[in-house]
């Protein structure tokens, strides 16, 4: 039985216990689209699993909760219960369904912090999905799909996704969104993506970041307890317009791979890429435009530029004072000019309606 | 500005555009330039080995962060420091005291003399013969002083780094250098884990070292360095010629730790002198140096400096700002992890509700912060607001408190939302104030509070927009504590945001923004004011018996000065330390963003 406040909350609220099977990362779903599986229907709170789908892998059973809200409200109290109904009943993941609307923001912690549980945060399928503050998820594993930061104010990072195992950021647009304090210099990232052990990998893919304000990175992927990412793969980013330190700030990973990057940041105060990990980074298919660097290195007293692998460029299109010699490159292009001043309206359109950038569309001339 | 006046300094240094990032003073242009790094201090170059295994082969010479603009390094003395009286207000260092000469005709042999002082209780008295005989030896005339009124020369214990043995909270006391961020952990260590601070210092024979965590990108793993910063500290002096520090304060201890007494002759003239040696927290400035000298060469963070810092002094570096949760991991390395969570606050709206994760994470701190056994998780605990978040809630609570003063013109409406003895009230003040220039001072504020948002007003111009909303009085609906809520609301948004920007510090305040203050305790109450036995996996269903008035936040501004006063009146508790306690209401109202580590043992 859900405590009384739980059971008010019930009006907005479905708790449903589905199984699936260790293994499946998840992946998939999301965009600003109908997401398959979401049930919309007022079902009651069971605690009956299901049986393990027939195509699932040998191994333990995975029980599922699935938590639907529908208002900024039930992401406070009422998500709270289902989480610790969730723990307590042993589920292996919290997947949290939103219904078409504005959402204030979301923390989603596990409450007995040991990492034992994950989340699948994304659209119910009903329109789009709009949080207005900040987003925090950490777990076991940690999934957020298809929804946008419109015109957030978030008082630290507007976005921090922590995994134990994996991160998952898909089809997510922030737009206008001012993090940290942007007059401060406390240096709060916009977004952050942070391994809680070592061999946690993140997946960032159709990721639009526009009009940012922020006295920080625009994603940080940071040193930050014993956790480190083996591979950081991003695909079909756009960062365009924003005022940031930096773009990309990369220290807590192994490897780093991003492809498919579109990059007009004509405000950027640093470099696009700011490197703290010997890990290889490479750069495929890529379009960046800066008035700054593209890349810079943190060197500490006791090593030197020379010492880092080179910076990987494959296919690639920059324009900006880039010092290429650092960079490992081929098929790429390098035009000295500095991009034009961006006019971000149409880039803003084209993340809000979701879906991978085009970017040939995109890209000014 | 003369720097001797902490408070003073602090609060300019706090006004000019805050400590989470505050930037230092502006420096006296006639200040003494020294590009000489650490000219007037030996350079001991020891060797000590990193600790723990390290690897990085960091044995570093004392090599001092660069100096900067009219800063020099000079050797500590106990003129630096500040002794703090029990109203916690700093009263300089001990002073010397020269005796007269009075006619003394005799013949004298020095028992206790320069090098071979007599040490005595502190308190306690020699006799004459203990220190000199009479009627041989050399001839003089004249005598200066007696054992009961001797001269009197103040000294630091040598090779001390605390007062009492250990390292206290009043030890930290954020000077000129915006590194409110790190003083902020200092003062969490201090509370919670003083043990850790010793753990990472030394001194010998007149120099500190102190061993930080860095993170080491070649092999990806934390390694120690250990930092020497000799025996100086950064220094500046006035237009007058008085000598301070930059940085850090140096406590001074109450009483002096070791009396010495002796006698000498001079010119005919027998001299009875005492030292008096005091203990100092000397640790506190240290630390910072060799903070600022650790950045300098790895980064504020220890995760390494961009190009573009390679050639700032460290303390430039460390005086730009940075976030204190990030500062544990130079303390305890991979065992460290940083957090944030955000805190809102809507007008009208229920805010212990509206904060959920933010109260599990401050209660998971009372649980945690004592934690140091190995297997256990520590917590530390801090909270700043921001510029922005400042700005924002003001504009809604001027919404608000507008909407009831003038929105509602009938005794009705209000009558309905208040009852009979408020609206009455609330419309007779009306009457009795100039209501039109309230409501355009309000508009004004609002309309520069907005421009502001949009980046078209500056900070300045918001302090100035409200301080006239704010003078203690002048508007008696803010003042009175039983209108409704988002009168008093408003008037402790005001305190903030007439101290945004730049200096135009009315000496008045709430709290500041961009500030890292630390949490020191959480009590969470009831309607009654009975403690909640709560805890952050039973929150959730209690909230509806948690008394954000009646529930309480224990803060401490690194400033150790400045606490909310919003009459600049002094203090509420009557002791200017920077510890002041807020309501649980007040804390998610006043602060928008809990900084945080979570350390694994």
């Amino acid at each position: 039985m859900l405590p009384t406040t739980m059971r008010r909350a019930r009006v907005a609220t479905m708790i449903v216990l589905a199984a699936a099977a260790c293994g499946k990362d998840g992946s998939g779903g999301g965009a600003r689209s109908p997401t398959p599986g979401a049930d919309t229907g007022a079902a009651p709170f069971t605690l009956d699993a299901a049986p393990p789908a027939p195509d699932a892998a040998p191994g333990p059973t995975m029980t599922t909760t699935t938590f639907h809200a529908t208002s900024a409200a039930d992401l406070q109290l009422p998500l709270a219960q289902a989480l610790a109904s969730a723990e307590a009943a042993g589920a292996a993941e919290l997947r949290v369904t939103l219904a078409a609307g504005r959402y204030d923001g979301l923390t989603l912690r596990p409450g007995n912090a040991d990492g034992s549980i994950g989340f699948v945060v994304e659209p119910d399928g009903s329109g789009a999905v709009v949080f207005t503050g900040a987003v925090a998820i950490e777990g076991k594993s940690v999934a957020l799909r298809g929804v946008t930061l419109d015109g957030a104010r978030a008082p630290g990072t507007a976005m921090r996704l922590r995994g134990y195992q994996r991160v998952e950021l898909a089809q997510v647009a922030v737009i206008g969104v001012a993090a940290g304090d942007p007059r401060g210099r406390e240096g709060d990232p916009l977004i952050e993506l942070g391994a809680r052990a070592k061999g946690a990998t993140a997946a960032v893919r159709d990721l639009w970041v526009v009009d940012a304000t922020v006295s920080g990175a625009l994603l940080k992927v940071p040193v930050n307890g014993p956790g480190r990412f083996a591979q950081v793969g991003f695909d079909n980013v756009v960062f365009a317009g924003n005022r940031a330190a930096r773009g990309l700030d990369l220290a807590g990973a192994d490897a780093v791979t991003v492809t498919g990057a579109l990059v007009i940041e004509p405000r950027l105060t640093g470099p696009w890429l700011m490197v703290r990990t010997y890990g290889a980074i490479t750069l495929t298919d890529a379009l960046v435009a800066v008035r700054t660097q593209l890349v810079d290195y943190a060197i500490s007293d006791d090593d030197a530029l020379t010492d880092y692998p080179r910076l990987v460029v494959e296919r690639a299109e920059l324009r900006g004072p880039t010092a290429k010699e650092h960079l490992a490159a081929t098929a790429t292009t390098f035009a000295p000019a500095p991009p034009a001043s961006l006019d971000t309206a149409a880039i803003i359109a084209a993340a809000r309606a979701g879906g991978a950038p085009d970017r040939a569309a995109l890209t000014p001339r | 500005m003369d720097y001797e006046d902490s408070r003073v300094a602090a609060e300019a240094f706090a006004a000019e555009g805050a400590s989470e990032q505050q930037p230092a003073p502006a420096h006296d242009h006639d200040a003494e330039h020294d590009a000489d790094q650490g000219a007037e201090h030996a350079s001991p170059a020891h060797a000590e080995p990193d600790r723990e295994g390290a690897v990085d082969g960091g044995q570093h010479k004392d090599r001092d962060a660069k100096v900067i603009k009219g800063g020099k390094h000079r050797k500590v003395d106990l003129s630096l420091g500040t002794q703090v009286g029990p109203d916690g207000k700093p009263t300089g260092a001990p002073g010397e005291h020269k005796e007269g000469k009075v006619a003394d005709a005799d013949k004298v042999s020095i028992i206790a003399g320069v090098g071979s002082e007599l040490e005595v209780a502190p308190g306690a008295t020699p006799t004459e013969d203990e220190l000199f005989t009479r009627g041989s030896g050399q001839k003089v005339s004249k005598r200066s002083g007696t054992t009961a009124t001797p001269n009197v020369s103040p000294a630091m214990v040598p090779d001390q780094l605390y007062i009492d043995g250990a390292p206290h909270a009043e030890d930290v006391r954020q000077g000129g250098l915006g590194d409110c961020y790190f003083m902020s952990c200092l003062l969490g260590l201090t509370q919670n884990d003083p043990g850790k601070l010793t753990s990472v210092m030394t001194m010998a024979s007149g120099d500190v070292g102190v061993t930080f965590q860095r993170f080491d990108a070649k092999s990806g793993a934390y390694k120690h360095v250990t930092i020497h910063t000799g025996n100086s500290l950064l220094t500046k002096k006035s237009k007058k010629g008085h000598v301070s520090l930059v940085g850090a304060r140096m406590r001074i201890a109450d009483k002096a730790k070791r009396t010495q007494y002796w006698a000498e002759v001079h010119g005919g003239t027998v001299e009875i002198h005492r030292r008096d040696l005091y203990e100092t927290a000397l640790w506190a400035p240290m630390m910072e140096k060799a903070y600022a000298d650790f950045t300098q060469k790895y980064g504020n963070d220890g995760q390494g400096v961009a190009a573009g810092d390679k050639k700032k002094s460290g303390y430039a570096v460390i005086d730009g700002g940075g976030s204190v949760e990030d500062c544990y991991q130079m303390f305890y390395g991979a065992a460290a992890t940083a957090n944030t969570t955000g805190m809102t606050f809507t007008p009208g709206s229920d805010v212990v509700a509206g904060n959920l994760a933010a109260l599990q994470d401050l209660l998971r701190y009372q649980a945690q912060k004592g934690n140091t056994g190995a297997g256990t998780t520590q917590t530390f605990m801090h909270a700043r607001m921001s510029d922005t978040g400042a700005v924002t809630r003001g504009r809604d609570l001027i919404d608000q408190v507008t909407g009831i003063l003038f929105g509602m013109d009938t005794m009705d409406s209000l009558k309905a939302l208040f009852g009979e003895t408020t609206a009455e009230k609330i419309l007779r003040m009306l009457r009795e104030i100039d209501r039109a220039l309230l409501r355009t001072t309000l508009a004004t504020l609002r309309t520069t509070l907005v421009s502001n948002l949009a980046g078209t007003a500056t900070s300045a111009q918001v302090a100035k927009a409200a301080d006239p909303v704010s003078t203690p009085d002048a508007f008696p609906h803010l003042w009175d504590d039983t209108m409704p809520a988002p009168f008093k609301h408003l008037r402790e948004n005001l305190g903030i945001l007439i101290n945004l920007g730049d200096d135009s510090s009315p000496g008045r305040r709430q709290n500041y923004t961009s500030h890292a203050y630390q949490v020191r305790d959480v009590a969470i109450a009831d309607k009654a004011g009975a403690p909640l036995a709560v805890t952050a996996a039973t929150v959730a269903g209690q909230l509806a018996n948690i008394d954000a008035e009646q529930s309480k936040v224990v803060m401490h501004n690194p400033h150790a000065t400045n606490e909310p006063d919003l009459r600049g009146t002094g203090p509420a508790d009557g002791k200017d330390d920077g510890i002041f306690t807020y309501t649980l209401g007040q804390f998610l109202r006043n602060f928008d963003l809990l900084r945080f580590a979570n350390v694994a043992h």
